[in-house]
């Protein structure tokens, strides 16, 4: 019988995995004791999928590179199966995050060394070529991702972090259901490839890999830096960026313990906090842009369930591992499968009481299915008079009628699979549908955001790139227009959202980026 | 521990009544179990002082004024004089039911916000961990290699 709910222990190889770098290689923000002060060619704000990949190339290029990361460091070893200390430890505010709009929609995203790909499932999509054709024909990037320049860069992402497709072992009921079923309907789907080595099928990417086979930047990119002569300083929070003269020179942030630290640039800073927190740093330096905070586009994600009369085992196969872009051109939607450890999906079963403990009960016989959004929807980041960020975003009426039509093909799949009864989870429709009949109830239901579960983890725009300066905030080598020195690398300058799943993208850009800063400068 | 993150008594007896209203171990007359598990025995206080004493002050404000329109939303719900905790189970349901369904955004976010905290905590319990197939969170990990549940019909022609 349970009396205990968290004996978890936390950062218990942190030593150990230092001690293998050479001094001073780690500065733990947490056990500073005094202000801190440094100086390096480059300084790399953020060490997720964007900031870890530009670190470590510029450190192969020869440079001196520091990489500055609010979040603390943990890996493997440290991971802990319990979604509540996960949270705590890995997600900035716990996950409560929010987007404000018609609706509150959580906002979730990384906050350590590694950020979001300590937590996310590792799915690799390269960018479609018709959104490189929209990007290069709206916003002039041609010279930057036209003509395949970014296909070195993810042959060697996808060398170096070993993208592996779902294997069958690990691909567990609800992926193969997930097939069968859209392929009964005559809907296109292919197992996910990932950065894994060795991945066991535990479902839980989503609380940090305690197997080590997740390829997060905490445990490749971050550690090779290290290697390669960089520096991190991990648990310090960027505050601003020093500008003076026109150029970017400094860092200045405060570390968990409270004690200040300056980082001088000699080179250049590139922004690399993310979507959100760039260009809130680029506003607390005193940047002005009409384009800044604006254009914030995301993928908004909805899931349903289907509750079967035998066991699924959800939790036993790949987080994620099978997925559809049947819909992306047509309709602009992806198709998912989720597994959701018990601590979330129970939010998501409907009712409260004896309805939902019944429910629960059977909560191994769930398949979680989902739609991410390609929206046309932008909201903006902008910072409360506190100077935290404050995201709002509202998909537009059509978005609300994309999610309506894939909410409905979803149920349809599941039913298809064989489901007893899907909850699709939207208010104003029978919280438990039993048979197929019903589907239409969904495909005439709300458009009213505050209907779905809306869940916000693919973020772009806010600090779009643009070749004219009048239309965005940075400009073709990745340097805010009229400031030199200082770069944005994650997908703030990405001008539009893509409708399949970021991290590839933003790591071929940010190692693009560092090829093409470096060659702004000679050693 | 900040102000924010420090609950009161009726906060934690009105949370403990929440989260064993909305996730029950049986049926109200006892003949069905759905988990071996009886909340008396579970530290509800010390996970919602932990949780709490962990929360930035935006979202834990939000909690905590959720928390007390709940417990106090009997009279506007069921016309009963009375907070949450100090009705029977029968009662505590209809009310939390009646939130749940609410057509008013905000009420039923309320409602949503707590389960989600609630679930955090029942959800992570060995006991519900072993109906999902899941080892207990002290078995986790470290190269453990986990049962694969593989659908009845063949996949191997669909990729
Ligand atoms: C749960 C989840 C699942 C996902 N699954 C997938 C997937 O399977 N495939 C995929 O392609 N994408 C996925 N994504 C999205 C993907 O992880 C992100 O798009 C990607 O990691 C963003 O990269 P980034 O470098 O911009 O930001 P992040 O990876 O979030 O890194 C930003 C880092 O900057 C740090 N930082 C922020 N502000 C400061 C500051 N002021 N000072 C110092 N440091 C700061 C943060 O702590 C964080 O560590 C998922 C995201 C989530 C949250
Ligand atoms: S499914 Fe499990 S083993 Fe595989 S990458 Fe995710 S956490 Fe690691």
């Amino acid at each position: 019988m349970s009396t205990d709910y968290a004996p978890e222990k936390t950062q218990t190889n942190l030593k150990k995995r230092v001690s293998r770098f050479r001094e001073g290689a780690f500065v733990d923000g947490a056990k500073l004791a005094a202000p801190f002060d440094d100086e390096v060619d480059f300084v790399v704000v953020g060490s997720g999928a964007a900031g870890a990949v530009a670190a470590y190339r510029l450190a192969t290029h020869g440079w001196k590179v520091a990489m500055i990361e609010e979040g603390p460091w943990y890996d493997t070893e440290d991971f802990v199966p319990r979604v509540g200390p996960s949270f705590t430890n890995l997600l900035r505010d716990q996950g409560l995050q929010v987007a404000e709009g018609r609706s509150f929609i959580p906002l979730i995203q990384g906050r350590a060394v590694g950020g979001s790909t300590v937590v996310n499932s590792a799915i690799v999509w390269r960018l479609p070529e018709d959104v490189i054709d929209d990007w290069s024909a709206r916003f002039g990037l041609a010279p930057v991702v036209g003509n395949h320049a970014l296909d070195p860069h993810y042959e060697a992402l996808e060398r170096e972090l070993s993208v592996t497709p779902t294997e069958r072992e690990i691909e567990g009921t609800i992926n193969t259901l997930f097939h069968e079923a859209a392929h009964a309907l005559g809907i296109a789907t292919r197992p996910m490839d990932r950065y894994t080595k060795g991945c066991q099928g535990s479902a839980n990417c989503m609380q940090g890999c305690p197997h080590g086979a997740k390829q997060g930047m905490q445990r490749s990119y971050v550690p090779w830096t290290l290697e390669a002569g960089g520096r991190l300083i991990a648990s310090v929070a960027v505050d601003r960026v020093e500008i003076r003269g026109g150029r970017a020179v400094a860092i200045h942030g405060t570390s968990a313990s409270g004690a200040p630290v300056i980082v001088r640039a000699r080179r250049g800073v590139l922004l690399a906090a993310s979507t959100i927190q760039s260009p809130a740093i680029l506003r607390r330096s005193g940047l002005r842009n009409v384009h800044l905070g604006k254009h914030f586009q995301a993928h908004p994600g909805h899931g349903v369930a289907g509750n079967f009369d035998r066991p699924i085992g959800m939790n036993n196969a790949a987080t994620q591992g099978a997925e559809s872009i049947h819909f992306r051109k047509t309709h602009r939607f992806k198709l998912e499968t989720l597994s959701m450890p018990p601590e979330l999906v129970s939010a998501r079963v409907p009712g409260v009481g004896a309805a939902l403990g019944g429910r629960l009960a059977a909560v191994g016989n769930l398949a979680v299915w989902v739609v991410q959004v390609r929206t046309h929807a932008e909201g903006e980041v902008g910072t409360t008079l506190f100077g935290r960020e404050r995201t709002t975003f509202t998909p537009t009426q059509k978005d609300m009628e994309t999610t309506r039509f894939a909410t409905a093909t979803i149920a349809k799949m599941l039913f298809e699979a064989g489901a007893k009864e899907v909850w699709p989870g939207v208010h104003g429709v029978p919280s438990v549908l039993t048979s197929p009949d019903q589907v239409k109830l969904l495909e005439e239901g709300p458009t009213d955001p505050r209907s779905y579960g809306f869940i916000l983890s693919h973020l772009f725009g806010a600090a779009r790139m643009a070749a004219d300066a009048r239309a965005g905030v940075v400009d073709l080598n990745f340097q805010v227009h009229g400031v030199d020195g200082l770069h944005v690398v994650d997908s703030s300058v990405f001008p539009t959202n893509l409708g399949v799943n970021p991290q590839h993208g933003i790591m071929a850009l940010s190692r693009l980026a560092a090829d093409r800063i470096t060659g702004l400068h000679r050693h | 521990m900040s102000v924010i993150g420090t609950l009161t008594d009726f906060e934690r007896r009105a949370g403990r009544a929440l989260f064993v209203t909305t996730f029950p171990t049986h049926t109200a007359d006892g003949k069905i179990e759905f988990f071996p598990l009886s909340w008396e025995n579970l530290p509800v206080e010390r996970y919602l002082d932990d949780t709490f004493a962990a929360l930035p002050a935006r979202p834990a404000l939000g909690l905590r004024a959720a928390l007390w329109m709940i417990a106090l939303s009997p009279l506007f719900v069921i016309g009963r004089f009375a907070t949450l905790p100090s009705l029977d189970r029968e009662d505590r349901e209809k009310v939390l039911v009646k939130l749940a369904a609410s057509n008013v955004y905000v009420v039923r976010q309320l409602v949503l916000a707590w389960k989600a905290v609630g679930g955090l905590f029942f959800g992570g319990l060995p006991e519900v961990r072993a109906v999902a197939q899941l080892p207990p969170p002290a078995d986790f990990g470290r190269g453990k290699k986990l049962p694969i549940v593989v659908a009845s019909k063949g996949a191997a022609d669909v990729h």
